[in-house]
């Protein structure tokens, strides 16, 4: 398991709140934190990707040195 | 650009604020100055500096100084003096304080993150410190900046600068493709504009100032005069909060450093202004 994940809530197949969802009840799913980044920047979107287990949420467009401080946040530097 | 113009606008920063603007930095000038000429109906900047010798209209001077003090800053900038300020500095107020209430002050707030910070800080802690009356003022020299902070509405830019999504998910409400601080958080700040080196006396007391990232904008006498002006607003218990990196103890003998706090303060009792 990788230790962090960027995770966007729109991808092909399974949106990203739904990969969560499934990644925690695998065996080791809770290890990995998770950081999403999207364009999605609705309070409800954000609220239900935290409530599926996100430590932190990036709203697209950002600068270039958030992703640094949302990790740091995330507990992951 | 005419560096003579540049003179002028140097010149003019320092006499009205204090501030120290280095007159090789010709495209911060500019990019500060440009906006301010189209928006007073001058084709350039060197038209506006013609205006300002023609005229000495003190309306428009101020606003060049206001556009030059401009300053830059993020909600919970430098996180550690904020988690000091929450764990440490309010409860111990708060149990010293009874009832009175705790006045909080930044006092170069520019678009008003700092203050709104101090501002989440307090209502977060409303249940754990019953009865604790938080007041807190943002001042800033910028009428512009004021404004803005006063709105209370900020870009998804600025609100991705320093702020965690859960506090933004609890105290701001999305507008369009903007974020507006939530009523409850914007009542709890007091705006006015105050020039540093201006008279201070009539201020009051506070019980914390946050004066942080001003001291390096500062001509090295103003520098002192503040640090001097805001220790006489502090109660022999209060405290100035600078920059972490930054030092009083180099500039004035008014203040004591905090042993273990970078950047903290408190008045030094056996302090007498020179007269």
């Amino acid at each position: 398991m990788p230790d962090a994940i960027l995770l966007d809530w729109n991808m092909p197949m399974m949106n990203g709140v739904d990969f969560l969802r499934q990644l925690r009840m695998e065996p080791q799913g809770q290890g990995p934190r998770v950081v999403f980044c999207s364009v999605e920047s609705e309070p409800d979107r954000i609220r239900e990707a935290l409530d599926a287990g996100a430590a932190e949420y990036i709203m697209k467009p950002f600068d270039g040195d958030i992703i640094g401080a949302k990790f740091a946040e995330a507990g992951l530097l | 650009v005419n560096p003579a113009d540049i003179e002028l606008f140097v010149a003019l920063a320092r006499a009205r604020a204090g501030l120290k603007v280095d007159p090789a930095k010709t495209y911060l000038i500019e990019s500060r100055l440009a906006p301010l000429a189209r928006r007073e109906g001058f084709a350039g900047i060197a038209e506006l500096a013609t205006a300002l010798r023609a005229n000495r209209d003190d309306k428009l001077i101020w606003a060049v100084v206001e556009a030059l003090a401009m300053g830059e800053t993020d909600f919970f900038r430098d996180r550690a003096v904020f988690d000091t300020f929450r764990s440490e500095i309010l409860p111990t107020l708060a149990r010293l304080r009874g009832a009175a209430p705790i006045k909080v002050w930044s006092c170069a707030c520019s678009s008003g993150q700092e203050a709104y910070s101090l501002a989440m800080i307090a209502e977060e802690a409303v249940g754990l410190l019953p009865g604790a009356q938080v007041e807190i003022y943002g001042s800033d020299i910028s009428e512009r900046a004021l404004e803005k902070a006063q709105s209370g509405l900020y870009t998804q830019f600025e609100v991705q600068r320093g702020l965690p999504i859960r506090r933004l998910l609890e105290h701001f409400d999305k507008v369009e493709d903007n974020w507006r601080l939530t009523p409850r958080i914007r009542q709890r700040v007091r705006w006015r504009r105050v020039n540093l080196v201006g008279d201070m006396t009539a201020m009051g007391q506070f019980d914390v100032i946050f004066c942080r990232y001003v001291l390096a904008s500062m001509d090295v006498p103003y520098r002192r005069r503040v640090l001097e002006a805001l220790s006489g607003l502090l109660p022999p218990d209060g405290l100035l909060v600078l920059g972490p990196q930054e030092t009083a103890e180099t500039i004035t003998q008014a203040l004591q450093p905090v042993p273990g706090r970078a950047g903290i303060y408190v008045r030094n009792p056996a302090f007498r202004a020179a007269a």
